[in-house]
């Protein structure tokens, strides 16, 4: 019971919550980097808040099913048919034997379209997830491998279920100016107040140096605190400023260590509508609560579990 | 050993709405790493499945939490503070888990691509830094960068360099590799800015192995020089 892949470019990986006490091994976290949508695309289909999906970066993808299921999209609005039908964004639709999975290319809305089976993929376990970590070479279907023509994507075949879409209100993408909440946190008291403040002010674009490690920012300098730091683990979101005053926003495949200045931590809550951005999008930084990012990301986690 | 000696005082801080870092007021020493080590193998069995992971590094300790636990940060902070205290307030240990690790590596040109010149910085001959590099004991700090890396500590004042200039894109696995107070073997070919003296056959990460790494947080290394002869038999390539 498969999706066999028949065409892939981009890249499209195995991901789920992500691992668990890896980076105290020295290994990267992993896990899908819009979390919001990979929890939605399980949710349409009733699945465990934690079952393996796909996370396509780009397209396209062509895959061909040798059993029945049902499988859900969300995220980026990348066109998918299945067979001659198009399917509606952020819905499920049911898989016969046979049907072929076509997934178009990026169209500027979202980068990373999440694709889930009913039941999840199955894949072997490492750190208690089945995230890939293309950088590391370990995870995933294939050893760390992105899909690639031939492989195969095993899931456990199921009946029929009812189509079930997100509301619209709650299909959720970066608008083209995307404000980022953080917390104040890490060396945040060791910059100076108005660089602290000019730091929200600063438009940035997002630079076509960006990976599951992190994505770079562009715009006016920062002046960066000249403490020497030693290395210390750094937290899903972290918001680093490197040598030259440019920020990095650290995600899901960052390492698990490091000595640059933090100047905070992105809501967890924000990093999804990031991890859609595309290179030269706009963003802007809001200081916020430790006490506001708590909430909303309590609220969201009471939302998908219950 | 005396825990109040090696740590004075520790600040806690949520950094984000999971995470929790540990800073220790302490010089960086073997027995602080340890101890540290021994911590936070007992914090992971205290905080069960609330905490999802955790990152010894130097001197500070990040607590992850799940995003499922229903705690606030301020709740953390306090159980964490708690916690550590306690564990601070426990008669010195006598007994540690670490381990020694003996790596043999094969020095020279043929096998570092920078022994030469590191050997014209520092001003020593090959002997000298062979015997430099691989008398004193290291140890474990850090883990991290990629599988199976380990950030060994203190370099020989004599031996340490800063960083090349330019990183070099890719570099042989096995490396063995210097840079400011640190060294460390490279397990995989990977991008690297340190300086290369040798190379070792042993493999320091197995994924189908549990734990995959063959150095823990605290452990004793120590190089041992082979021949080239010694590390092709050890099944290293060059």
């Amino acid at each position: 019971m498969s999706f066999v892949v028949k065409a892939a470019k981009g890249q499209s990986i195995l991901v789920d919550r992500g691992r668990v006490h890896a980076q105290a091994a020295g290994l990267s976290q992993g896990g899908a980097l819009d979390e919001y949508s990979y929890l939605w695309a399980n949710r349409l289909l009733g699945n465990p808040a934690n079952a393996a999906a796909l996370e396509i970066t780009l397209g396209p993808l062509t895959l061909v099913a040798t059993a029945n299921t049902t499988i859900a999209i969300t995220g980026a609005h990348i066109p998918v048919q299945v067979n001659q039908r198009i399917l509606s964004p952020w819905s499920s639709t049911t898989i016969k034997a046979g049907d072929k999975i076509t997934v178009g290319f990026y169209q500027g809305q979202g980068t990373r379209l999440y694709l889930a089976v009913k039941h999840g993929f199955e894949a072997p376990n490492f750190f208690q997830s089945r995230s890939c970590v293309v950088r590391e070479q370990l995870g995933g279907h294939a050893q760390g491998a992105p899909l690639a023509v031939g492989h195969t994507l095993n899931f456990t075949a199921s009946s029929p279920q009812p189509k079930r879409t997100t509301p619209v209100a709650l299909q959720k993408l970066p608008a083209p100016q995307q404000l980022l909440r953080f917390i104040p946190s890490y060396q945040f008291a060791s910059f100076e107040q108005a660089e602290r403040e000019r730091f929200c002010r600063i438009t940035y674009q997002l630079s076509p140096q960006m990976d599951r490690m992190g994505f770079r920012l562009q715009g006016e300098a920062i002046a960066v605190p000249a403490t020497n730091i030693t290395s210390e683990g750094i937290a899903l979101g972290s918001i680093q400023l490197d040598a030259q005053g440019q920020p990095i926003v650290l995600l899901s495949d960052r390492q698990n260590i490091g000595g640059y200045s933090k100047i905070g931590v992105v809501y967890r809550v924000d990093l999804g509508l990031l991890a859609q951005c595309a290179p030269g999008h706009t963003i802007q930084f809001s200081q916020g609560s430790l006490e506001e990012a708590w909430q909303l990301q309590q609220q969201r986690e009471h939302f998908f579990n219950t | 050993m005396n825990n109040a000696l090696v740590v004075e005082a520790m600040s806690v801080e949520a950094v984000s709405e999971t995470d929790v870092l540990v800073r220790f007021n302490a010089a960086l020493s073997p027995a602080l790493i340890q101890q540290l080590r021994h911590w936070q193998l007992l914090l992971q069995q205290q905080l069960s499945v609330a905490l999802i992971d955790s990152v010894l590094a130097y001197r500070s300790l990040l607590l992850c939490f799940s995003p499922q636990d229903p705690r606030s940060p301020q709740q953390r902070v306090l159980l964490v503070k708690q916690q550590l205290e306690q564990l601070m307030a426990l008669p010195p240990r006598h007994q540690t888990q670490h381990q020694t690790r003996i790596l043999p590596v094969y020095y020279g040109p043929e096998a570092g691509a920078d022994f030469t010149a590191v050997c014209q910085k520092i001003q020593l001959s090959a002997e000298a830094l062979i015997e430099l590099h691989s008398t004193q004991s290291y140890y474990v700090y850090a883990l991290g960068f990629s599988p199976g890396f380990a950030f060994l500590g203190e370099l020989p004042e004599a031996l340490q360099l800063p960083r090349r200039k330019t990183p070099r894109t890719s570099l042989p696995a096995g490396s063995v590799a210097i840079a400011h107070n640190q060294t460390a073997v490279y397990p995989q070919p990977s991008p690297g800015g340190w300086h290369l003296i040798g190379r070792c056959p042993t493999l320091l990460f197995s994924a189908d192995k549990s734990p995959p790494n063959l150095l823990s947080i605290g452990d004793e290394v120590k190089f041992q020089p082979i021949s080239r002869d010694e590390f092709l038999q050890l099944g290293g390539e060059l």
